[in-house]
């Protein structure tokens, strides 16, 4: 697509062949100190998050840890306020609060909690459901969920280099080498 | 050369001590015997449950290890093996306690005639019969798989070797899981009369499997750099055998959990009443530490990048070790006293089995090199840890 000057740029994509001339052109990249590097794969490829860029700040442990103690304690405040307050039972001589038998549902709770602060985390960690993507107008994209390797540095990258950048991606051993427009 | 001579040496000093601590802990567990014979030969059953539940783990591990091969594996291999070695000594072990029985299990005093079909499940020769089953089996598969593996050593086809004892193992694990149930019946189900779980076999696995991975984490730990075991010693395999640990944690949590829902929800009193004698007279306090350290242990193990500190791991596999001894006291013992009443020789008893146990420990893995350098699948997992190792530095 050819760049109209008009149109900011959102960065210079590159395709490549398979997933280890990916993972080699991505290493190259970061040896020469790119760090706003994104990559489009059709399937998770190994060891090529931690060739991208310095881990970011994660959600999803922090909700799903989050998640599990509400869960708890929601779990456990349900039955107690079923059993102890709201509609007391005598159970077999029991104590109203038998806390042992809370144990079962606290935990089943707190793993449901969990799992939810998970998916929510994921949603916010990976900004889905995402409608549009500049990566949209890269050519050939739509290989990317079929057998096409994409690598795209952003503008926003310090040591982005129109010129510069869109050689060392040639260098690499790519198929093609685009500018994607905003 | 020089330096396995030098390894053997000092092995063999601590298998020298070992012996010594075996023989001064028996002497001194004797001279308290003098004075209480019932009270040495609970304790007694309760060192030989102690050691032989880290020596039926080794021989879980060992029979496992025959079946899948993994880089962990391979570095606590000769480990395992050596600690499966030791259940002849065992054996022998328990014929005092075929002596003391009456003074151990309800359903053996004198005069005590047990109802039903556990009356005739439950006597003494019996008793005696099975567990001369139980430990024919056991000897028979880490006998059998352990000649194996140590002539891997110096055979031409080790691969024939692997094939041979591939399903022997999966025969054996089988067999272990059926022997170690009955055991857990015989031994730590019948203390308490009259009470039954059907869910103590798999209890007593998961607290076989806390025994012997804990303990192969030590006895690797300080043998870390040891020449033939320093190839696979990596940090991946703390990992491995750090989660592995979790997994037998949350087996063991579960399994005591379910227990004991389903005792307190039945509340049936013949039940019922081997956690109120395990709940009172300050046995309660073994449950309170066993709940509070389990949980840190349980927390530092899920903590990400602890488990791969060498030292972190050392405490967790001791911390371990010394729960479970903490647990089988209060499994056994509650039965024989109402309230926790220990002598002053109670730990000599049970460093003396275990000076035995060491002695005959090291004198296995002393005699054989410390991974099973000829194995087939050995170049793939050192060409695996290799990588891993690679990709680290790339990164």
């Amino acid at each position: 697509m050819p760049t109209n000057k008009a149109t900011p740029l959102y960065g210079i994509a590159a395709e490549f062949d398979d997933a280890d001339k990916l993972k080699q052109a991505a290493a190259a990249l970061r040896k020469a100190g790119y760090t706003e590097v994104r990559a489009f794969t059709p399937y998770w490829v190994e060891g090529l998050t931690e060739l991208l860029s310095p881990r970011t700040f994660n959600f999803v442990p922090y909700l799903a840890i989050g998640g599990l103690f509400l869960g708890l304690l929601a779990g456990f405040l349900l039955q107690y306020y079923t059993s102890v307050v709201s509609y007391p039972l005598n159970v077999g001589g029991r104590p109203l609060n038998s806390w042992p038998s809370f144990i079962l549902v606290t935990f089943e709770v707190g793993i449901l909690f969990a799992g939810v602060g998970t998916v929510l985390g994921f949603f916010l960690q990976t900004n889905l459901p995402l409608p549009y993507h500049p990566m949209f107008n890269a050519p050939r994209f739509e290989l990317a969920s079929r057998d096409g390797f994409f690598l795209c540095v952003e503008v926003t990258d310090k040591k982005f280099n129109l010129d510069k950048t869109k050689a060392l991606l040639q260098s690499l051993g790519s198929l093609n080498v685009s500018e994607v427009p905003c | 050369m020089q330096q396995s001579q030098s390894n053997s040496i000092s092995l063999s000093s601590v298998q020298i001590g070992a012996i010594a601590v075996a023989v001064i802990g028996l002497i001194l567990g004797l001279i308290g015997a003098t004075s209480d014979a019932d009270h040495f030969f609970q304790v007694y059953f309760l060192a030989f449950l102690f050691w032989l539940q880290i020596a039926l783990g080794c021989l879980g591990v060992v029979l496992l290890l025959n079946v899948l091969s993994s880089p962990w594996g391979f570095a606590i291999r000769r480990i395992a093996e050596a600690g499966a070695r030791t259940l002849p000594l065992l054996g022998v072990l328990f014929l005092p306690i075929l002596l003391g029985m009456e003074r151990i299990f309800p359903w053996a005093k004198a005069g005590v005639v047990v109802a039903g079909n556990k009356g005739l499940f439950m006597t003494p020769g019996l008793f005696a019969l099975r567990a001369i089953i139980y430990f024919a089996i056991w000897i028979a598969l880490a006998y059998l798989l352990t000649i194996w593996s140590y002539s891997q050593d110096r055979s031409s086809d080790p691969e024939a070797i692997r094939r041979r004892a591939h399903p022997v193992a999966i025969v054996g694990i089988i067999l272990f899981f059926l022997t170690t149930t009955f055991a857990a019946f015989d031994w730590i189900m019948s203390v308490e009369k009259g009470w039954f779980s059907s869910v103590i076999g798999w209890l007593f696995v998961s607290q076989q499997i806390l025994s012997a991975i804990p303990f192969a984490i030590l006895v690797l730990g300080t043998l870390w750099d040891r020449p033939p075991l320093a190839k696979v010693a990596r940090k991946q395999v703390l990992i491995d055998l750090g989660s592995l640990m979790l997994v037998g944690l949350l087996l063991w949590t579960y399994l005591s959990y379910i227990q004991y829902i389903v005792i307190w929800s039945g509340n049936l009193p013949e039940k019922i009443q081997w956690y109120v004698t395990r709940s009172a007279g300050g046995w309660e306090g073994f449950v309170i530490l066993m709940a509070i350290f389990h949980a840190i242990i349980f927390v530092m193990l899920i903590v990400p990048g602890l488990k791969q500190v060498k030292s972190v791991m050392l405490v967790i596999a001791g911390a371990l070790l010394v729960l479970r001894f903490i647990e089988m006291y209060w499994l056994i013992m509650p039965s024989m006293s109402a309230s926790f009443a220990p002598r002053w020789w109670d730990l000599a008893l049970v460093a003396a089995f275990g000076g035995a146990f060491w002695a005959m420990f090291l004198w296995s893995l002393n005699s054989n090199p410390l991974i099973p350098v000829k194995h087939p699948e050995l170049p793939k997992a050192l060409r695996e840890a290799d990588d891993d190792a690679q990709a680290q530095i790339a990164i």
